[in-house]
């Protein structure tokens, strides 16, 4: 912008011709516009690395949690209720004992509750004393102790299960919760960036009026050479506005701060820019230089475009708070730290500073 | 969850859209292939949307520009700046370019204002400072006479115009993708708004008469290339005056209508630098261009009367035409003026080709 006007001098000066100027002007601008695109993109692909980054560790905590779950599947014993695979072995102990006198043993032991291998021992032995003596009776005992036993041994088999079973559902538990953690900071997060890129994207409007500034000055001042501290006024406005500018645009994160440190100095600077443009309204052929009719449309435009982003800005500011102060995500913005953003608001309201008049 | 969150932003985005589609009875549906102006305010006749239809077609189709103009009654409060800005981005335009390459005209009726919106890849094509003066200049006028047909496409042919030019001088490719927009925004306030008076009783009016000095300076000329070279010079300083003498009593005619700064401008512009060829016989005479690859400069023809050297306006628009891009083209071949184009080519559309 500086450099349009030195071309602008240059042609009034007669310096350059007209149309060559007119060309570096253009080229200037096209410059301008590739610079922002290629600020935009940059500020884009910092955002998707951010992202992205937040998705692996968030992947990354399932996974590790997906694996913790199937090693303590694996891994947790499952209490193996003996009986079954120990028939042989009761079988060879009962042969060299005395069948009466084991069952009266089991029998009395019986009385309080015990082993399934215990009712497995008395059904068999019940059962060889049948294959003895033929008596339905002990048929029928040794169905009774087998049946107990096959029960004793489900039930066992069930609560070596259940203990597994409750691990998983702790675990589903701990994982959705950290999901649930993990989606709620991300969308924290997301908006977040959004106030941040809304941000830049202000800032950069704020300097396109910046830059406008010196040529206005210049222009009007070849034309009303005395109003010398109506020039100071915007000039020092101006210094300061661009030092607030800096001062914010020098950090990242810019904190919620960023928009109250800038406010001030903006509309100091938009009260004196219309003083400036009142005086150009005594001087006619200021008004109807061209220099002036250029400079002041770039202006309007420039307000405008301020007031757009900053409505955005807004926009997304108030996403993000509303979202920062309801449950349950102010839990999540309140354990990472997430603090409310101020919003930018002008007192003077940019876009009136200026008063539209040809 | 994660699609919820911009399913939400959609919706609260969307929201002064949804406002803003009511008012002035703006029609839901926007744009679409065929249909670039939406007069929801009747300001524009029916045969004058249509050839507009079919230029901004023409001017999609060539210089991947994708220009909407929208009328509406009334924007009901709310600034014009604003009322545009959401629409711009609701109605997505600039989404049928192969880039973020979109403009949009509003005209609100009842607020008297027009607005241009030029999206974020357009802001080096179309500069606020341009996009102003073409307001200014150009729409003013002809809104002023009531003529708002005509303004808007006397200013989507200067648009297009200078879309081409910047074509033309490399300054974007057509051809070339790009991003559709910057962190999910087509455009961010670039353009100008402008005040405007819908037919302030000057309709008709007669332009200014000029002082004698000025009536003598361009009276008839006892040459063609003087009379030509009165013409751009009355151009360029912008002299409206209708009864001036280099012009005959057709042109005259077409002088009383609505004659613009703008327009003015782009003429002395355009034939200001540029070195004409003359060929007369008898009573006419033609000033052309021989270097014209793009069909940008014109000829423009001349007679003798009993005052001397003056242009002929039975030419415009009768004989020469021009289509989108401003490339002008005969219409018709039955002319008295046939004699001075036997080098050149022309072809089935009328545009000429210098083949010596």
């Amino acid at each position: 912008m500086e450099g349009e006007f030195q071309i602008r001098e240059l042609i009034d000066a007669g310096k350059i011709e007209a149309d060559e100027g007119q060309r570096l002007i253009e080229a200037l601008h096209a410059a301008e516009s590739r610079d922002r695109v290629l600020r935009a993109g940059l500020a884009e692909i910092e955002s998707t690395k951010r992202a992205s980054l937040r998705w692996a560790l968030a992947a990354t905590g399932f996974a590790l949690l997906a694996v913790v779950t199937l090693v303590a599947l694996v891994l947790t014993p499952t209490r193996q209720p003996t009986s079954t695979e120990e028939i042989p072995r009761i079988a060879a102990e009962l042969a060299t004992q005395d069948l009466g006198m084991t069952i009266d043993q089991l029998e009395r032991k019986l009385r309080q509750p015990g082993t399934s291998r215990d009712y497995r021992t008395l059904s068999m032995a019940y059962e060889m004393r049948y294959q003895e003596s033929g008596n339905e009776t002990d048929r029928q005992r040794a169905a009774e102790a087998g049946a107990r036993a096959d029960r004793m041994q489900r039930r066992f088999s069930m609560q070596g299960r259940s203990g597994v079973f409750g691990l998983l559902f702790v675990l589903i538990i701990i994982t959705a919760v950290v999901m649930w953690i993990v989606l709620m900071y991300n969308g924290l997060a997301k908006r977040d960036e959004r106030v941040e890129e809304r941000w830049a994207q202000v800032e950069t409007v704020l300097q396109r009026r910046l830059d406008l500034v010196p040529q206005l000055v210049e222009t009007v001042r070849g034309y009303a050479e005395h109003e010398r501290q109506t020039f100071t006024a915007v000039t020092e406005a101006r210094a300061k506005a661009l030092g607030t500018l800096q001062a914010t645009q020098g950090t990242s994160p810019r904190g919620p701060q960023a928009a109250q440190t800038v406010t001030g100095a903006q509309d100091e600077l938009s009260s004196a820019l219309g003083r400036l443009l009142a005086i150009a309204e005594q001087y006619p052929d200021l008004k109807a230089s061209t220099n002036f009719v250029t400079l002041q449309s770039q202006l309007e435009g420039t307000e405008n475009r301020i007031s757009v982003e900053r409505q955005r800005y807004n926009d997304s500011v108030r996403d993000y708070n509303s979202k920062l102060r309801v449950f349950p995500s102010n839990v999540v913005g309140g354990m990472f730290g997430y603090e409310g953003r101020e919003y930018f608001e002008s007192v003077a309201g940019a876009e009136d500073a200026v008063p539209v008049d040809f | 969850m994660i699609r919820a969150i911009p399913v939400a932003t959609v919706a609260l985005a969307a929201l002064p859209a949804l406002a803003a589609c009511q008012r002035g009875g703006l029609p839901e549906d926007g744009p679409s292939d065929q249909r670039f102006v939406v007069d929801a305010a009747g300001l524009i006749e029916d045969n004058s949307e249509q050839r507009m239809n079919e230029i901004l077609g023409g001017v999609l189709d060539d210089t991947d520009i994708e220009l909407v103009a929208v009328a509406i009654d009334s924007l009901d409060g709310e600034p014009i700046n604003d009322f545009t800005n959401t629409l711009f981005e609701r109605w997505e335009v600039g989404s049928r370019t192969l880039a973020n390459r979109g403009v949009l005209l509003v005209i609100g009726r009842e607020e008297e204002q027009v607005r241009f919106e030029v999206a974020y890849d357009l802001e080096p094509v179309f500069t606020d400072a341009f996009v102003s003066y073409i307001e200014h200049e150009q729409m003013v006028p002809f809104f002023a006479n009531d003529e708002v047909g005509r303004g808007i496409e006397a200013t989507v042919e200067l648009i297009a115009r200078q879309a081409y030019e910047k074509v033309l001088g490399q300054a974007y490719d057509p051809t070339a993708e790009g991003d559709s927009d910057i962190g999910g925004f087509r455009t961010g306030g670039a353009g100008a708004e402008t005040a405007v008076t819908f037919g302030d009783g000057v309709r008709g009016r007669t332009p200014p008469a000029s002082k004698d000095a000025v009536r003598s300076h361009f009276a008839a000329q006892p040459t063609p290339e003087l009379a030509w070279d009165r013409f751009v010079e009355a151009n360029r300083r912008r002299i409206k005056d209708a009864d001036l003498g280099i012009y005959d009593t057709e042109a005259k005619k077409f002088m009383r209508g609505v004659v613009t700064n703008a327009g003015q401008d782009h003429l002395a512009n355009l034939y200001g630098g540029e070195d004409p060829t003359v060929r007369t016989e008898g009573d006419r005479a033609v000033i052309l261009f021989l270097n014209d690859p793009n069909h940008l400069l014109a000829p423009w023809f001349f007679h003798k009367t009993h005052e001397g050297w003056q242009l002929d306006g039975s030419m415009y628009p009768d004989v020469i035409g021009y289509n989108h891009l401003n490339q002008w083209r005969f219409r018709r071949r039955d002319h008295g003026y046939m004699f001075a184009f036997s080098d050149f080519r022309l072809d089935e559309n009328g545009f000429a080709f210098y083949r010596p």
